[in-house]
């Protein structure tokens, strides 16, 4: 700990200041004078520009989310930027390795292992997600008694947190007591070992995700509810069926949100962690995903610079996703403000 | 003018705030009696642990011991203290755990006369150097159903002598019986690197450098569980997912349980019926785990000296000692002679409590190793997955010997 920051503790706690509040004094502190500064600086800079006020403001009442964001998020990634450059166990200072764990990294087999288990995930389970929450929505988009109720139903899952959801489904599908192999077993089928064989493990999980499809759900039915429904009376008019209507009105229109959605999928898919970790990495590391290796590294091995290397090589993973994934969509999704442009440069 | 001084004011500030150091302010104020001292476990151990500390401040008048409960996740804790500087001045280790922290702890002088036999201080050692102050031991003991084996006709095993392995295997085939989720098991799950160590084997050699699971024993001791498993004497990874196996011993549906360490006390305090006693883990018995108090290696003046006063009275006095039971449930085994015999009284002697004494003065401790969580860890997943000791199907008498080889080379890595 910083010997100033000590110092201010025991000051604080000298002068009566309960024992519970006193790690928070010199953070007050840091901040009153970090404020003080600010403050200076904004009356300067009003005296010397009198018009700039709306942007001073501008500056001032965001600066609470800057500093917090420099401090708690753009601190951390520039470190762990430095840390991925290092040999650390946290008992030891830092050793400077320049890009050896980079290159470990390339040629770890466990790498390749969670990024496949990984890669699988996302490409198995967000396209059946889309497809599942797209169509839950369309049917609870009808207009129908007690469909409040059902929209309900379909969107309480989501709520269930992580490890809680992982929990009850090992007992879902443990082969010996669980409801999956008992209803199977009534049908006449052996059911699998699920998460128990390597075979079983990931499928099993996919299957699993799709449990909570009521947060996409939710997004696709708001998308439904905001197309303009004169579209629908002109395609009828036109003499367009039900198939038409879908495929050229809904669906252009609904792109966006699809987009939207299978982007924060695959990002999602792509950090997958609670599943690896409550699974302990699955028989033969199948549900060895890329953030439980990570943590795996981090925290059971304590290899901090393997771990932060392997942080970034994630977040260029993601990022290359992401930019061949929004490149894609340029030629299926429709956006109104950018015929508008065009119609305008014509 | 004042304007650019003001950038400068901001970095100051922030420097004051940011900059690091390699002396720590917190936890390690040389000037001071006052210690903290963190520590894992349960509702019950933490109770034992808070009460030594109270025994303390009431034995050492001025001095303060601050407890800091680590629920979960204990080791990753301590090292992120650590690395922060704000470790507390004593803290608990393991023995298993105790080679990976060395460089942050303070050498000690340990009398290993003082306790019950000399793997008691022996385990807290590394390179030769004590780096804990041993307080608590966990032997393991086997319960057995009494009731289940008198319907089978079978003689009581011994409470003082152990089975041999062969015996035990031909015991738990004539207590099994039944079908399906109804089936009545001689004994609970064998955990591999236990009955490795009953049966004569190492998971490490004596200085830890190399991994022996893959040799002729550890081979032998995989066939002989896969074996007990195969003939449905003991269940498998599988059936026990998710399952208590004291609640089946409870059900009556296991007749010998024999993963049983002091913390088992409490649950099966619980038990009336079936009745049950204990007995001494078959062959050499399992691995003893010991339980040390280590010093900081930042703590310096009057707190090094309350801190070496604090670990030297949790370990050698009565009066600590004493506390490691609490109601009926154990921390673990009382370490010094004058004590050894409380956890004894806390059940009727028909249960047998003493078999836990007769355990820890025999009981092997094996090295500590840097690296145990990733090496071991890394093996064990390998047995699980690829052998039937978890789920797999290949053969033990492949995979060990080359799991064995990777263990070794991770820890010469």
């Amino acid at each position: 700990m910083n010997p100033t920051i000590g110092w201010i503790r025991d000051l604080a706690a000298s002068w009566g200041v309960p024992t519970a509040l006193v790690p928070l004094v010199p953070f007050l502190l840091v901040l009153i004078v970090l404020y003080a500064v600010i403050g200076l600086a904004a009356y300067g800079a009003r005296k010397r520009w009198p018009r700039a006020d709306k942007t001073i403001a501008f500056w001032l009442f965001i600066s609470p989310w800057l500093i917090g964001f420099a401090i708690f998020t753009v601190g951390p990634m520039i470190s762990s930027i430095y840390v991925s450059l290092t040999s650390w166990d946290l008992l030891t200072p830092p050793q400077f390795v320049g890009l050896a764990n980079y290159s470990e990294a390339f040629q770890d087999p466990k790498v390749l292992q969670a990024l496949k288990v990984t890669l699988l995930y996302g490409v198995i389970s967000v396209p059946l997600q889309t497809v599942l929450a797209f169509v839950v929505a369309l049917l609870l988009n009808s207009e129908l008694p007690g469909m409040r109720l059902f929209r309900t139903i379909w969107y309480l899952p989501s709520l269930v947190s992580g490890v809680a959801q992982m929990v009850l489904f090992l007992w879902v599908f443990n082969p010996q007591y669980g409801l999956a192999n008992d209803v199977l077993a009534k049908i006449g089928i052996a059911g699998p070992a699920w998460f128990n064989d390597a075979a079983w493990a990931l499928p099993t999980v996919i299957l699993m995700s799709l449990w909570t499809v009521g947060g996409a759900m939710v997004i696709y039915l708001a998308g439904l509810k905001d197309v303009p429904p004169n579209l629908y009376e002109a395609a009828a008019i036109d003499g367009a069926g039900p198939l038409r209507m879908f495929w050229h009105v809904t669906m252009p229109q609904m792109s966006p949100i699809i987009l939207f959605n299978a982007l924060t999928g695959i990002i999602g898919s792509l950090q997958i962690f609670t599943q690896g970790f409550i699974a302990n990495g699955g028989p033969k590391d199948s549900l060895l995903f890329f953030v439980y290796y990570l943590y795996d590294n981090a925290f059971k091995n304590f290899r901090m610079g393997y771990a932060s290397a392997l942080a970034w090589i994630l977040f260029a993973v993601i990022l290359a996703l992401t930019a061949v994934t929004l490149r894609g969509s340029a030629f299926a999704v429709y956006y109104e403000t950018e015929l508008a442009t065009k119609r305008r440069k014509k | 003018m004042k304007l650019r001084l003001i950038p400068a004011a901001a970095a100051l500030v922030l420097a004051a705030g940011c900059a690091t150091t390699s002396q720590p302010a917190s936890n390690t104020n040389s000037d001071s009696a006052a210690i903290t001292f963190s520590f894992w476990g349960t509702n019950s151990e933490a109770a034992s642990l808070k009460a030594i500390a109270a025994e303390f401040e009431k034995a050492n008048p001025g001095t303060k011991v601050t407890t800091n409960w680590i629920q979960a996740d204990y080791e990753q804790k301590v090292l992120t203290s650590i690395a922060g500087g704000t470790q507390s001045t004593v803290m608990e280790i393991s023995n298993n755990s105790l080679a990976g922290f060395v460089s942050s702890f303070a050498e000690q002088q340990v009398d290993p006369g003082k306790y019950v036999q000399p793997n008691i201080s022996s385990a807290l050692q590394f390179e030769g150097k004590y780096y804990a102050m041993p307080f608590a031991a966990k032997p393991k003991v086997m319960a057995i159903n009494v009731d289940a084996f008198k319907a089978a006709g079978i003689p009581l095993p011994s409470a003082t002598t152990p089975l041999t392995l062969d015996e035990f295997k031909t015991l738990a085939a004539k207590l099994s019986h039944g079908d399906g989720k109804a089936r009545v098991f001689g004994s609970s799950n064998l955990y591999y690197r236990g009955w490795l160590t009953a049966a004569g084997g190492t998971y490490y050699n004596a200085d830890g450098t190399a991994c022996t699971f893959g040799d002729e024993t550890g081979v032998k001791t995989a066939q002989y569980v896969v074996d007990l498993q195969n003939q449905k004497s003991a269940p498998t990874s599988t059936d026990i997912q998710g399952q208590d196996q004291a609640q089946w011993f409870a059900a009556g549906r296991l007749a010998m349980f024999s993963d049983f360490g002091p913390w088992t006390v409490a649950d099966f305090a619980k038990i009336s019926k079936p009745n049950w006693t204990l007995v001494p883990v078959p062959g050499k018995g399992f691995q003893m785990e010991v339980d040390g108090l280590a010093i900081s290696k930042k703590a310096t003046g009057k707190q090094l000296e309350t801190a070496k006063k604090f670990v030297e009275f949790a370990g050698t006095q009565q009066v600590a000692q004493d506390q490691l039971i609490q109601g009926n449930t154990a921390l673990g085994v009382p370490v010094i002679a004058a004590s050894v015999g409380t956890l004894e009284k806390v059940l009727p002697a028909d249960r047998n409590l003493a078999a836990f004494t007769t355990a820890l003065k025999t009981g092997v401790v094996g090295p500590s190793v840097a690296k145990e969580n990733q090496v071991s860890g890394d093996a064990e997943k390998g047995m699980n997955s690829y052998t039937a000791l978890g789920t797999g199907k290949d053969d033990v008498a492949k995979i060990l010997p080359e799991l064995s080889d990777k263990c070794t080379a991770a820890l010469k890595k």
